[in-house]
């Protein structure tokens, strides 16, 4: 078993099996491993070994679950280009404590693999990892099989906290273990294969360049994920997008509405400030 | 006899960004094009097609359609705009799109390709990082024959999410990998990115500046 999609096929199969081993290594190895359901809990739970560690984090709850989201979103959100490609890491309270997501994690080895980060320093006291629970291999070799799809950079293996006469490496290594409703996509035959997924990004837009792409875990990528853009609209409100759509069509309206937004622009909106003007008037004045 | 191009410089830069619009057609008559700007367009469905809205995002791309259907060359100043154009409309849309978004030029691919020029004559003294985009290399090429314009390495920008047009907030630590750089100035092609960027860099009072490509490549 060394090809990509079979690995993963076999994982998701025997999932129970290989959380279950890695749980029991990692632990054994001084880790504390946690199963949490969903980013508000990853969250709060963050947010209080925070509080009785006394290292004071920048923001508040609900930028500990931002950032939560991004570093691991659900698959189907991550197959509709929603969020980034490879983790990144929120150092917080000055390198005190690092938020990192998981490229892969290890059940043999109970090692955590951590991609696109800089190597080498003593890295943060504590260190929390959030990883979605499909995020599992099964042994060390498979880990080979997989960094190169990820164009990932540097890579960092964890297996623990700090020992005795290790002169790097956190005091403390916890391991979040996130559903965020994985485990109902699991159930989903028409959708479990998602779980395969291990954000290589080959099939993002902006990547793939629109022609065929074959997905190296074995995902239908044609149909599956155009299955989820189709069930999005109920979500995302659909009235929304159809007023915006009546408008788009109606050029006279779309400059009517731009003035709208110059009257009644809002900070908040988190776009700079629109300009006196919009192009087509600057144009129109050049013109003359 | 000249030869002709239509600007098709997207909602974001019409309503956000005009300056970015201008600046492309100053640098496009400068290498000897006419240029022309169609009043009927507006967006190219992009928002609704990220959103899951096909149906909408058709429709708009249609209107598109319509508006350029008979243009020779439609050259845009955003990257994920042009991709939307030229891969997604047609999946959408069928053989027809096909044969008007295969004319859909993103502005830094159109020079380079198209027009074959790579020194526009332009002088920006500024040090400058640039940010991540698809198609990149065109806009790299271009920058390399600026005056006075020196380009930091900042590494990771792949790593932030950044690199075609979505709502995400941009992230803190790609605003610090960029004050970090050193640079006054971060030049762009991805137009919503780079909004979104000059936001977060209001916001955390850096007074670094977001310019869009074409901003750099007109100035002299």
């Amino acid at each position: 078993m060394t090809k990509p999609a079979e690995i993963r096929g076999h994982v998701l199969a025997n999932l129970d099996h290989y959380l279950a081993e890695l749980e029991k290594q990692l632990t054994g190895q001084g880790g504390k491993v946690v199963y949490l359901s969903s980013a508000d809990e990853v969250a709060d739970y963050i947010e209080l070994l925070a509080r009785e560690r006394e290292v004071r984090i920048t923001g508040g709850v609900e930028d500990i679950r931002r950032h939560v989201e991004r570093l691991e979103p659900r698959v189907e959100n991550y197959l509709q280009g929603e969020s980034s490609a490879a983790a990144e890491v929120l150092p917080m309270a000055g390198g005190e404590l690092d938020i990192s997501a998981a490229a892969f994690l290890v059940a043999e080895a109970g090692a955590i693999c951590l991609a696109g980060q800089r190597a080498g320093g003593a890295g943060p006291r504590i260190q929390i990892v959030v990883a979605g629970i499909e995020k599992v291999l099964p042994r060390m070799r498979d880990v080979a099989v997989f960094l190169p799809l990820l164009d990932a950079g540097d890579t960092r293996f964890l297996t623990g906290p700090r020992r005795a006469g290790e002169l790097d490496g956190p005091e403390e290594l916890y391991l979040i273990l996130l559903d965020g409703g994985r485990s109902e996509l699991l159930a989903d035959v028409e959708k479990r294969d998602l779980l395969r997924c291990v954000r290589c990004g080959a099939c993002l837009p902006g990547e793939a360049g629109g022609d065929a792409v074959v997905c190296p875990v074995g995902i239908d990528i044609e149909s599956l994920p155009l299955l989820l853009r189709e069930e999005a609209p109920a979500e995302v409100g659909g009235w929304k997008f159809r007023l915006w759509g009546f408008v788009m069509r109606r050029p006279r309206l779309y400059e009517f509405a731009g003035q709208m937004l110059r009257a009644f622009w809002r900070e908040e909106w988190g776009l700079p400030a629109p300009p006196s003007k919009t192009f087509r008037q600057s144009w129109r004045e050049g013109k003359k | 006899m000249t030869k002709r191009v239509s600007l098709f410089v997207t909602c974001v830069v019409d309503q956000l960004l005009p300056r970015a619009g201008l600046a492309m057609a100053d640098v496009l008559k400068r290498v000897g094009y006419e240029v022309e700007f169609r009043t009927a367009q507006t967006c190219c469905g992009r928002p609704a097609y990220e959103a899951g809205c096909r149906e909408q995002a058709r429709a708009v791309g249609e209107h598109f359609l319509a508006a350029f259907a008979d243009a020779e060359f439609v050259v845009t100043p955003s990257t994920s705009c042009a991709s939307m154009l030229r891969k997604r409309l047609p999946e959408l849309s069928g053989p027809a799109a096909r044969e008007v978004a295969g004319r859909v030029w993103e502005f830094s691919r159109f020079l380079v390709e198209i027009a074959k020029v790579e020194d526009v004559g332009a002088r920006f003294e500024h040090q400058v990082v640039v940010q991540e985009a698809e198609g990149l290399n065109c806009g790299l090429r271009l920058l390399g024959h600026v005056k006075g314009l020196e380009q930091l390495p900042m590494s990771d920008w792949a790593g932030s999410g950044d690199l075609w047009g979505s709502c995400e907030p941009v992230s803190p630590g790609l605003v610090n990998r960029i004050v970090g750089s050193g640079a006054s100035h971060v030049v762009g092609m991805e137009t919503e990115r780079l909004l979104l960027l000059r936001r977060a860099l209001q916001r955390g009072s850096h007074a670094i500046e977001t310019v869009h490509l074409a901003e750099v490549l007109a100035s002299r």
